[in-house]
């Protein structure tokens, strides 16, 4: 009996505390104002007033125009509708269904799926990139090379693309003409179905990005220079060097790519987007792809009701991949 | 006189770095030295410098171009402003002040940039035409305010908590109103954070691309990256247009770069720790 009455006062306690903290939370007192007596001309004052203004327009914008979209990207999934019946129909699972049984869902996932290992094995430049930068001690030199990797950052990722639809087109392409001045035919870069992936791989060469770089070497950068001096002393060569030391020591950044990586290769579709044109669509579709034709759609009605569910579904996806690489960080760590 | 040693280890980083930054920089490279020939000069000889030089290239570009220049600038700015004046305002609130629902607004806020954004695109639009601001300035500079906020007010925040709270607290205590306090003593305590958010915000504006083409479906209201990508229709076979008009998209922010090297690098690392 005076186990349970006990029980019963332990629960009274917990509830209690989740009360205090609830009510500490919303009025924003501390739990020492809160045993004492509440004064609520004080946190219901001018100056909270105030506070409260100051916040409202990040709060507000955020709320509006970031929280919002997703919500209504949560709950229209289930909805259907289109520009000439704009009043929303529930469907239930309908949408989803559509996109699992649809074959254009399982091409662009297979196409989804070539540009995630490619995009893996594709992130090892960069690592090699970083190293040897980190490797250079001349700091004016490193200075140097690193304003000019931040030049990709600058200029708009579309001029790159548009410069290389230029260099690589079928009739007015500059590697076509060289090709044929060679004596060899003319290669469809951009508007063969087997070869568009390739050709969007391509042109990523070198395989650089500025931001990943500069994150890796923020990593070897914090470590200390006696991890460097112990290791030539002990007369550890330059590849033995990468793969005991360099390597496992930017581990944590790797894996923070990994997501970032990751996450790209399931949710980007800009540049797909520029390199779009009809003769490709087969091997140039990806589910963010079909997602934004769907709702702006080349010819035709847009059906939204498809385009939120797989927004939906790449949502979940991504988030779901994100936090189980989080988790693989913190337990070995 | 200390001589250098110069050892072939070294020799063979540098070459693979030069390497590595010239093959990256060579579409770069072709879009200057592209913009200012003509047809025969492109086919002829794509990967070398040509002469003569045309210039009028540009001008022709220029006079497409100029309103999608007086567009993006517009944007960017507004953007800028928009977003600079919520995150400063709302990170000094976030971070000396106390007022009802602080903490928890602060979790929602904070909370969104874990989340992937890939979703929002669609609602977005949606949102935008039922609020009826397509194909005006609002449809870019909201949403990237809304968007920009949680890691902005997150760096806003954690900065002014660094700097010591007395500082606040006297001004206060002399009897300053709050606004007082934030223009005289928080935002020029912020102005480096400020630099490198108007850097970072100015770039995303400029460089974006979807939203852009989503959003304004007026010819007229376009930006200048969805412009040059429009370009290649009204260009036809002028290759010298096109190419000086992609040089023109870049050109801006290669300047702004160059004389402002400090705050653009610390604004571009900032963005690399974001993510």
């Amino acid at each position: 009996m005076s186990n349970n009455r006990k029980q019963s006062a332990e629960k009274m306690t917990l509830r209690k505390k989740v009360w205090r903290e609830i009510i500490c939370v919303v009025l924003d007192v501390n739990h020492d104002e809160y045993s004492r007596k509440l004064r609520y001309n004080k946190i219901f004052s001018k100056a909270a007033f105030i506070g409260f203004l100051f916040a409202l327009p990040a709060v507000l914008s955020n709320l509006i125009f970031d929280w919002l979209p997703m919500l209504d990207g949560i709950v229209k999934s289930f909805f259907t509708w289109s520009t000439k019946n704009p009043e929303p129909v529930f469907v239930g699972m309908q949408n989803f269904l559509n996109i699992l049984t649809d074959p254009e869902f399982h091409e662009s996932l297979k196409n989804m799926m070539f540009f995630f290992i490619a995009n893996i094995i594709l992130m090892f430049p960069n690592i090699i990139c970083c190293v040897v930068m980190f490797r250079i001690k001349n700091s004016k030199a490193q200075y140097v090379y690193r304003v000019l990797l931040c030049l990709q950052m600058v200029v708009p990722a579309l001029v790159f693309t548009l410069m290389w639809i230029f260099i690589l087109g079928y009739d007015f392409g500059a590697i076509n003409n060289l090709l044929e001045y060679l004596g060899f035919d003319r290669i469809m870069f951009l508007g063969n179905k087997d070869y568009i992936k390739w050709t969007i791989l391509f042109t990523g060469i070198p395989f650089v990005s500025a931001n990943t770089t500069l994150i890796y070497l923020g990593g070897l950068n914090g470590i200390s220079e006696s991890v460097w001096e112990a290791a030539a002393l002990d007369g550890v060569g330059p590849i033995n060097r990468f793969f005991k030391l360099e390597l496992p020591l930017i581990a944590g950044q790797l894996k923070l790519n990994i997501i970032g990586v990751v996450g790209l290769s399931i949710t980007s579709y800009t540049q797909q987007l520029v390199y779009y044109n009809a003769s490709v669509h087969e091997g140039i579709i990806t589910p963010g792809l079909l997602m934004y034709f769907k709702a702006f759609p080349n010819a035709g009605a847009a059906d939204y009701g498809y385009s939120y569910a797989l927004g939906l579904i790449l949502f979940i996806v991504s988030l779901t991949i994100s936090l189980i690489f989080m988790k693989l960080i913190k337990t070995s760590d | 006189m200390k001589k250098r040693k110069i050892s072939a280890a070294s020799i063979i980083k540098h070459c693979y770095m030069i390497a590595t930054i010239a093959i990256m920089l060579f579409p770069l490279y072709l879009t200057l030295i592209g913009s200012v020939k003509d047809l025969g000069q492109i086919i002829d000889n794509f990967f070398l410098p040509t002469f003569p030089l045309h210039f009028e290239n540009y001008v022709k570009a220029f006079k497409y171009l100029s309103p999608y220049f007086v567009n993006t600038v517009y944007y960017a700015a507004q953007s800028c402003i928009l977003t600079v004046l919520a995150a400063t305002l709302g990170g000094y609130a976030f971070s000396v002040l106390r007022f009802p629902c602080r903490r928890l607004l602060y979790m929602i806020m904070f909370s969104k940039m874990f989340l992937p954004g890939v979703m929002s695109l669609v609602p977005s639009f949606v949102l935008a035409n039922k609020l009826d601001i397509l194909n005006t300035s609002f449809a870019i500079s909201l949403f990237c305010m809304g968007t920009s906020m949680p890691f902005w007010v997150f760096v806003m925040r954690t900065f002014i908590e660094s700097q010591p709270r007395e500082l606040f607290e006297s001004m206060r205590i002399d009897g300053a109103s709050e606004l007082k306090v934030f223009i005289n003593l928080a935002m020029p305590l912020l102005k480096p954070m400020v630099s490198l958010m108007s850097v970072n915000v100015i770039l995303s504006v400029w460089n974006d691309f979807i939203w852009p083409v989503v959003t304004l479906t007026d010819p007229a209201k376009r930006t200048l990256t969805v412009g040059i990508y429009k370009l290649s229709s009204v260009a036809g076979m002028d290759y010298g247009m096109m190419i000086a008009g992609y040089s023109l998209a870049m050109l801006p922010l290669l300047i702004a770069f160059f004389t402002s090297m400090k705050s653009f690098m610390s604004g571009l690392t900032a963005g690399a720790i974001k993510l």
